[in-house]
């Protein structure tokens, strides 16, 4: 209101500075870079040489990246559809406040705490092939030896499986509160309207939480591509690229083969990816969920 | 010494102009309250005195210094706000003690003047609780006492007991009152509330739109409004307003010149002649109606009346009777009517001097 | 007993909690058990599902493979570095967003906003060329920096500062105590909680980081501790009960937080999750 004039005027922006020049330096410019580099070709020691859009040509006949992609894209339906499946059932079922239930859901977020690499570590030594306690299980009813992590065709699943036992108490976490919201008065006006158990659900329960569940897939979707820590501990890529996903592709090429131009391209790709899925939520979201 | 003058004073957020040319004179140690219906610019006169806000135009001057200038912090006043303000994370003690620190007080003098101002406003087995811990009558008495502490000459308060329960409400009413006969500050009260504002305020300060209605103790408030807003903002039920040219011609005949409606308060229409003074008899004034509401409110009966050409009035009676709703005649004194021109503004003066020969006429 | 004891509806919802608590804590069991197995213990088929002696060497072991008190120390000093890094980065921004007008606001907001977005791994190749170019590889710098200005945090700081009434305010202001003070005296007290919650999340996410870690460095020089244990089962892959030593001592502190705030961090993550 008052006070001297020039430094209170630059005072909000002294103030918001730090913090934007960061986000400009660690997001924005990084993206701009990003595409940048995606038309060379680099070593990262030698020079740089332009190569226009030689790295997507190759990208998109490479079989290697086939794979990886088709990798990406099922790993994270099987994540996703699993998450938010066992995530609703598991928020239905603990719904009621009781002892036995809220130590459920706290034991279900546990793992959401702990660092991927500890759980990665925890689980690679049950998934393991000779010593591991699943298999131990398995053959207690007669079942043969499964390659958790060395079978190809299991491992992306087993990967899967990783990931949803982590995550998912932190859904239900959201999807219970979300249930949480909804205003008694709606059950209560279904209750004199003498609605069946199935309506209610599906007219009331599923409507009032679907804005959460739309905000959680794509929650999910996103934190898929994202998927490293378990990949990198358990599997490495393997078995003969059965796990090797966008982003891990991305970090391999870059850190081991030192295809910067190429790792870049990758990015670029999983970026436009990314950024169409949101643009779709949100497209979606004006028009179709149903809000309160 | 901490009276407070307003002079032209006009505020504008942007184009919008909420007060335009205010001019008000608060007297020292008068319990001032300004009121109004919410939006008639009587929160943000509070304010722009206390210096939250400032005026766009014109002059503040308290104690015959000129504010404008002057930090909310430095004016010599202290305020409570609707909601208390209290600092959430704050012991009461250090809720009082803050403006005191502040103002660089000695610790030793700190300490005395909380522990009194503590005992006071008893609150001083909640010394150390947060604010939160409290009731609403504690919390009430704390926003006080974090005033009190500081001695000011000027009290302003914000509409502070609107979140109080009705029974806590009126005893805090009592203790307001009591509070400035023994402080002998300056108090300027905000409320929209009419009952609040008659039943603490040595002066009432009617607002609407922005412009001051109508300056008066409660007493004149009530018996001589100044225009009908004041006229109907005043007293429950409202001051019955009647369009004079729907009317009985004994009415019209009373009307002074230029006088376009007329009115009485519900209380000085009555159902029998017996009711009015023998004297006045043969003067007054009798209204056909139909009664068609009852409202018992213990001590006072309010009915409602249906008059010819669909204006109606409310009638307040002390009896105990209850009255049919069916058709009745009621009787007014030509001395308890008040008539307004065409701008709603008050004719004073010739409504006392009427005639009783119409009186036979009409009631035949 | 009562009689809906024996309903077949309860029997059920009794297994499925039994296998519910199984599912979640067996795999916690198992680590913890393993830790303290002997290796002959925990290869022996069948396997044992107790242990009759504590191996407290295991840890000694897993301590001494690895340089674990190197890892340790990267751990923490990044982790508090980010913690205090953040609040002093995230609170004028938040304060400023919240309580000041200012030309250009709009905007700015809006580019705190887009970088929530931006999944940050993405990412991390052009920054990890930026930092190779600038010298500032395998600094803590590297792994500090980028990570203060979180989006979410000035976001949910901005909330806090905004709820303050004004009122409260402008008693201060009443009590004659300027901006600044009002800052320091009430405000910020008033967005503690906000700033508690901030710093257990970060303190976790940090914690626990492995990919940024591993992408921006190429020593061990500012390593943390998921990677020294990583590097532990890279090396002790055939010593179960080491891995699992090394990785108790990993996920401990956030455990003993854990059992201390969990009602804290419940709600501190239903809040990140439902903005």
């Amino acid at each position: 209101m008052s006070g001297s004039g020039t430094l209170r005027r630059f005072l909000p922006y002294l103030m918001v500075a730090p913090a934007v020049l960061i986000l400009v330096t660690f997001y924005v410019y990084p993206i701009g870079y990003n595409v940048y580099l995606s038309f060379f070709s680099w070593n990262m020691r030698g020079p740089m040489k332009f190569i226009g859009l030689k790295n997507y040509t190759e990208l998109f006949t490479s079989h290697d990246f086939t794979q990886t992609l088709m990798n990406t894209i099922w790993y994270t339906v099987m994540e996703v559809t699993l998450v938010i499946v066992l995530a609703l059932l598991l928020a239905l079922f603990l719904q009621k406040n009781t002892l036995v239930n809220r130590f459920i859901q706290t034991i279900s977020f546990t793992p959401n705490i702990i660092s991927l690499v500890s759980v990665s570590l925890i689980w690679m030594w049950l998934m393991n092939t000779d010593k591991g306690l699943f298999n131990y299980i398995l053959s207690l009813f007669g079942g043969d030896a499964v390659g958790w992590l060395t079978d190809k065709r299991i491992a992306l699943f087993s990967i899967v499986l990783v990931s949803v036992w982590k995550s998912v108490g932190f859904n239900v976490l959201i999807i219970l509160s979300a249930l949480g919201s909804i205003p008694p008065y709606l059950y209560e006006a279904a209750a004199l309207d003498r609605a069946s158990k199935r309506s209610v659900f599906f007219q009331i329960t599923l409507k009032m939480i679907s804005p959460t569940l739309f905000f959680l897939t794509l929650m999910n979707i996103i934190s898929s591509f994202q998927a490293f820590e378990t990949i990198s501990v358990m599997t490495n890529g393997g078995p003969s690229n059965a796990t090797n996903t966008l982003i891990f592709s991305i970090y391999k090429q870059s850190s081991e083969y030192y295809r910067v131009g190429y790792a870049s391209a990758i990015a670029v790709v999983l970026m436009a990816i990314v950024g169409l899925i949101t643009l779709v939520y949100f497209r979606v979201l004006n028009k179709r969920v149903h809000y309160r | 010494m901490s009276s407070i003058v307003l002079e032209n004073v006009e505020k504008k957020y942007g184009d919008k102009s909420i007060i335009e040319n205010l001019n008000l004179t608060i007297e020292s140690g008068s319990f001032t309250v300004l009121v109004g219906p919410s939006g008639c610019g009587k929160s943000t006169t509070l304010r722009m005195i206390a210096g939250l806000e400032e005026n766009t135009g014109g002059t503040i001057f308290i104690g015959g210094q000129n504010m404008n200038k002057v930090e909310p912090g430095k004016r010599n006043l202290a305020m409570v706000f609707q909601n208390y303000a209290l600092y959430p994370t704050m012991t009461v003690e250090q809720n009082i003690e803050y403006g005191l620190k502040n103002n660089k007080v000695p610790k030793e003098e700190r300490k005395r003047l909380i522990e009194d101002i503590a005992e006071t406003v008893g609150i001083t087995k909640h010394l150390h609780k947060k604010p939160e811990f409290l009731s609403g009558g504690e919390r009430q008495r704390l926003a006080l006492a974090r005033a009190m502490v500081k001695k000011p000459a000027i009290f302003l308060m914000d509409e502070p007991l609107s979140n109080l329960d009705a029974k806590l409400r009126q005893q805090m009413r009592t203790e307001l009152i009591e509070l400035h006969k023994k402080l002998g500050a300056t108090f300027v009260y905000v409320t929209h509330d009419q009952v609040e504002a008659m039943s603490m305020g040595t002066k009432i300060v009617l607002m609407d739109g922005g412009k001051v209605m109508q300056e008066d103790t409660p007493r004149r408030m009530y018996q001589q409004p100044d225009n009908i807003f004041s006229s109907k903002f005043i007293g429950t039920p409202a001051m019955n307003i009647l369009e004079l040219q729907y009317s009985q011609n004994a009415l019209q005949q009373l009307a002074p010149k230029g006088a376009k409606y007329v009115g009485f308060r519900p209380e000085k229409i009555k159902f029998n002649l017996d009711a009015i003074e023998p004297a006045a008899r043969n003067s007054v004034i009798a209204f056909e109606g139909v009664l068609t509401a009852r409202e018992i409110l213990g001590a006072e009966t309010i009915y409602k009346a249906d008059l010819d050409r669909s204006q109606n009035i409310a009638i307040k009676c002390f009896d105990s009777l209850e009255r049919d709703l069916s058709k009745t005649t009621m009787y007014v004194e030509p001395t308890h009517l008040a008539f307004f021109d065409n701008d709603e503004k008050r004719i004073y003066g010739t409504n006392s001097t009427s005639k009783s020969s119409e009186l036979s006429s009409e009631r035949s | 007993m009562k009689d809906w004891v024996r309903t077949p509806k309860f029997i059920i919802r009794l297994l499925l909690s039994l296998l519910l608590i199984i599912v979640f804590l067996a795999p916690f069991y198992w680590m913890f058990l393993s830790a303290f197995k002997t290796l002959d213990e925990v290869i022996a088929v069948p396997p044992k599902f107790w242990v009759d002696k504590l191996q407290w060497v295991n840890f000694q072991q897993a301590f001494t493979r690895i340089n674990f008190m190197h890892y340790t120390k990267n751990s923490i000093i990044i982790t508090a570095g980010t913690i205090i890094g953040q609040i002093l980065v995230v609170v004028p921004a938040a304060y400023a967003f919240a309580r000041y007008q200012f030309r250009g606001k709009g905007v700015l907001f809006g580019l705190v906003l887009f970088t929530m977005m931006i999944p940050g791994q993405l990412i991390f190749l052009p920054i990890f060329v930026m930092f190779a170019k600038t010298g500032l590889l395998n600094t803590y710098i590297s792994l500090i920096v980028p990570f203060i200005a979180s989006g979410m945090a000035i976001f949910m700081l901005r909330q806090t500062f905004m709820q303050i009434p004004d009122s409260i305010l402008e008693a201060a202001r009443l009590d004659n105590a300027g901006e600044f003070k009002i800052i320091r005296t009430i405000m910020l007290p008033m967005a503690i909680p906000t700033l508690s919650t901030l710093a257990l999340l970060t303190f976790i996410g940090t914690w626990n980081s492995y990919f940024f870690p591993l992408a921006w460095t190429t020593t061990d020089a500012v390593r943390t501790l998921p990677l020294g244990v990583k590097k532990l089962q890279d090396a002790e892959g055939l010593n179960p009960h080491i891995v699992m030593a090394g990785n108790m001592m990993l996920i401990l502190p956030v455990l003993i937080i854990f059992s201390f705030a969990r009602k804290h961090i419940i709600k501190a993550f239903t809040y990140s999750g439902v903005k």
